[in-house]
């Protein structure tokens, strides 16, 4: 899965002119220490809500194709920690492009996340970061009619931030989250580039019927499992004897408890 | 220690209680520790034959730890939770050659799932002190749909003369190898006589696993039966005994 998101990426470079990757693996623990100005981060580190009068562009829209992906791998090694790769001009550069209020662009950003002890069960709230609130100064996510996208706010545009400062505040972003979980992070931005965007979006989709389809068996493990040990075909919500099984349960581990004090 | 656990299955009528008893007395003979586990609740076949009177079974404990659960005391399921092992252990009929574990039959309306998977625990945790555990069990498939025996090591198919219980036996192996997840699995022809000996043979062969020895059809068998006496007494020179003897020495030695 890594490497067919590494070989869409490639893609990317080649139909873009402006590739920029920034290193920050050497300031894991100093991410201030990067030139410019600084985003408050981390869970309500500011207001949360742009007004439209607030935003200055738009990462994404409407009527503007978008995404944001999380890809986490369980061989953290695989990830370049730290790094942030910019495929398309930078926020600055964007800023200057048109007259109108509020400029629009094409926008996608996948962060790739690794730690040798992510499991499933971990995932939803890994990916769960990128739908920011009130997480990073500036930034806000809005959703219309299933369609999200990102939008960054005047004032950080006139503090000259970028997408190296917007990259970093997601990777402390992810480290903050998950200390002991996140061990590599890495942020991509494509701007600008239609058809990659909506591959991309081909790529998330297909992800997200892999996960339905684990999602699936493990249901239906589940209640394979229920069904070998119990003799009804209705569920246990409809049955009289629910508080008394209830109760089996807690037996159960009153007796491993019992058991292990043995052992101690 | 980890104990082999042996199920034997079959149509009802092969002769299962009286093949379980037989391999009893030779792993006896042989200073095998084991547990005997009476699993058909219908009637408790295998007790009656060694003509051991017990005092509790399997599902009488059942349904008292389901009367504490139903009071939500949680002082009372502790101290159940905590002495489980030893009231099972307690229903257990000791012997000089065997142990004895009687399942009864079941008189609880609902299923109680959470029960069946403690209790199962509380037995892998008291087989541990055997080196063979026995399972002699209820006749057909249920107790195979029912995964009672999913964990076994080996499942031990009881046959007799009839195509009937070739039939049964096609159909538990077909069960078993979906249902339940044993190590190795074979057939003992049972009450076999001259004439259809062959013929029997063939039919078992056709079911495409191992086929661990025949039993001749043996009067000796038949007249303790009638009697009912224990077929533990059966005499050493008995054809049915030499037989299960030769099966077993073969198996499990």
């Amino acid at each position: 899965m890594l490497e067919d998101f590494r070989n869409l990426v490639e893609i990317a470079k080649h139909s873009q002119q402006e590739i920029i990757i920034w290193n920050q693996s050497a300031i894991r623990d100093n991410w201030n220490a990067i030139a410019g100005p600084s985003l408050k981060v981390g869970k309500g580190s500011w207001r949360g809500v742009l007004l439209d009068d607030e935003v200055r562009i738009n990462l994404g829209g409407f009527n503007t194709p978008s995404m944001a992906m999380v890809i986490c791998s369980k061989i953290p090694v695989l990830i370049h920690h730290g790094r942030i790769t910019l495929i398309g001009p930078d926020i600055p550069e964007i800023d200057i492009m048109g007259e109108q209020d509020i400029q629009e662009i094409e926008f996608a950003m996948i962060a790739l996340v690794g730690g040798s002890n992510i499991e499933d069960t971990h995932l939803k709230k890994i990916r769960d970061v990128i739908l920011i609130t009130d997480d990073i100064e500036g930034f806000s996510l809005r959703a219309l009619n299933r369609r999200y996208w990102y939008r960054i706010s005047k004032e950080i545009v006139k503090k000259q931030v970028s997408f190296q400062h917007i990259g970093l505040a997601f990777l402390r972003l992810f480290t903050k989250t998950f200390p002991k979980l996140v061990e590599t992070v890495e942020i991509i931005f494509i701007i600008n580039d239609r058809s990659i965007i909506e591959k991309l979006n081909e790529f998330e989709k297909s992800i997200n019927s892999l996960i339905t389809e684990k999602i699936k068996e493990k249901l239906s493990n589940t209640s394979e499992k229920i069904r070998d040990d119990c003799d009804f075909d209705w569920g246990c919500e409809e049955c009289n004897y629910k508080t008394t099984c209830d109760e089996l349960k807690k037996m159960i581990t009153f007796r491993e408890d019992a058991l292990k004090e043995k052992q101690i | 220690m980890k104990s082999r656990s042996i199920a034997i299955v079959g149509k009802g009528g092969v002769g299962k209680s009286s093949v379980t008893l037989l391999i009893s007395r030779i792993l006896a003979k042989n200073k095998k520790r084991h547990l005997l586990i009476d699993a058909d609740p219908t009637m408790s076949h295998l007790a009656m034959s060694l003509n051991v009177i017990y005092e509790k079974t399997l599902e009488q404990i059942r349904l008292e730890v389901i009367k504490v659960a139903a009071k939500r005391n949680t002082e009372a399921s502790k101290y159940i939770a905590s002495n489980i092992d030893q009231i099972v252990s307690d229903s257990i009929i000791h012997k000089s050659d065997f142990s004895l574990l009687v399942m009864g039959q079941p008189q609880s309306s609902g299923c109680f799932c959470p029960i069946n998977t403690l209790l199962r625990s509380v037995i892998d945790n008291i087989s541990k002190q055997y080196e063979i555990v026995l399972i002699d069990c209820e006749a057909g498939l249920e107790q195979i749909h029912r995964k009672v025996v999913r964990e076994v090591d080996d499942l031990i198919i009881i046959t007799d003369n009839s195509m009937k219980s070739i039939a049964t036996a096609r159909a538990i192996i077909e069960s078993s190898k979906k249902l339940t997840h044993f190590k190795k699995i074979g057939i003992i022809i049972n009450k076999i006589r001259g004439s259809s000996q062959e013929k029997l043979i063939k039919k078992a062969n056709e079911l495409k696993v191992p086929l661990y020895g025949t039993i001749p059809d043996d009067s000796n068998v038949v007249e303790f039966e009638m009697r009912g006496e224990s077929l533990l007494s059966l005499p050493n020179k008995s054809p049915a005994y030499i037989a299960v003897k030769n099966i077993v020495e073969k198996l499990f030695f």
